[in-house]
């Protein structure tokens, strides 16, 4: 039987394994043919989507990790809007909205609301936290 | 459906306990059914008490106190949470109930949604 | 930058017209706000106005259209308390015209 998910990332990436382990989660998730609805990025998750990380090279960089997965199965990652804000995640439509000079926002990722987390848990099978 | 959302954080020591109030809001606009519970040191964000200038943040109370506003009215608190931290009843805000570990287990058994924070 | 001209000071607003400093308000400064969005403020306009802004002082909280509904019926009654009464005083988003125009801060985008 094949089950859709609905994951929800709030851990800060690097400080917090569980983004890493949200990660990894899905590419299990897609390698047993299950689908999933929808990633939402909430709270300190939204740090996921930040272009600007630089890990050491003997490490590997999460948002660009996220981003192979997304194209690879056409992943819907949606960053939530006020947390990223908040948090200094600024795609370039926003970046607009409040005239500031540079956007962070990794690509692949969008930015959007709650009412598409509300969404894909009714649409879900199953739906999964990461996070503390 | 309905959505129940288990909240452990006290209001004030992370921004996930803002944070899934806000969640909770954005359930409500989509005309779904929901109950909240605040578990274990989640109680505190019950307390009626209004000023958080010192700490330079808006109350937390105000968020909670539109609750009903937002049609969330199942509102809930575990009476052996608030019995251990010695918390009275007066100063929780009043529309929230207290319930026992059993209509917890009640409510978790008819809920389509959990999810904690 | 975007701004409003009121009494010969600058009022620097976002692109949506949202004040970036709320302390800027004042009753001049919302009939400017309200002059971007062609609405002329009467006595039943500044009803409202005053009502979003206590709903703000209690709750923290830039109200979403539903909320303020509930909110208006409880202090104003339903003969104002509803959403054609609204629209008629602020046409097309009410909630967020009068947040602009209250000086509250944006509503979340969120909700």
């Amino acid at each position: 039987m094949s089950l859709c998910f609905a994951i929800l990332v709030t851990g800060q990436s690097y400080s917090d394994q569980s983004s890493a382990t949200a990660l990894r989660f899905c590419k299990a998730v897609l390698a047993r043919q299950h689908q999933i609805y929808r990633v939402f990025f909430f709270n300190d998750g939204v740090h996921c989507a930040n272009s600007y990380i630089t890990p050491p090279q003997d490490e590997k960089a999460l948002p660009d990790q996220w981003q192979q997965l997304q194209q690879e199965h056409e992943l819907d990652l949606v960053v939530c809007v006020s947390s990223a804000l908040k948090r200094g995640i600024i795609d370039e439509k926003e970046a607009q909205r409040y005239e500031i000079g540079g956007h962070n926002m990794a690509e692949g990722f969008s930015i959007g609301g709650l009412g598409q987390w509300v969404d894909a848990c009714i649409s879900a099978d199953r739906i999964i936290r990461f996070g503390n | 459906m309905h959505f129940l959302y288990l909240f452990t954080h006290q209001a004030y020591g992370h921004s996930l306990a803002r944070e899934a109030l806000d969640m909770a809001l954005a359930t409500a606009a989509f005309d779904q059914k929901i109950s909240l519970v605040f578990l274990q040191d989640g109680i505190y964000q019950l307390l009626s008490s209004k000023d958080a200038s010192s700490i330079e943040t808006k109350p937390h109370c105000g968020v909670i106190s539109a609750l009903p506003l937002y049609d969330i009215e199942n509102i809930f608190y575990l009476a052996t949470d608030r019995d251990d931290r010695c918390i009275n009843q007066e100063s929780l805000l009043a529309h929230a109930t207290a319930i026992s570990p059993s209509d917890l287990q009640a409510l978790m058994a008819s809920a389509d949604r959990i999810q904690s924070f | 930058m975007t701004h409003l001209v009121v009494h010969g000071k600058e009022i620097a607003t976002d692109k949506d017209g949202f004040l970036k400093h709320l302390d800027d308000w004042s009753p001049d400064v919302a009939a400017a706000l309200a002059e971007t969005v062609d609405i002329q403020l009467t006595d039943t306009h500044w009803e409202l106005i005053s009502l979003v802004q206590e709903f703000y002082q209690k709750f923290g909280l830039s109200p979403a259209m539903r909320p303020l509904i509930k909110y208006a019926k409880f202090e104003l009654g339903v003969d104002k308390g509803n959403s054609l009464y609204f629209l008629q005083h602020f046409p097309g988003s009410p909630a967020k015209i009068l947040s602009k125009v209250a000086g509250l801060p944006r509503p979340d985008n969120c909700l």
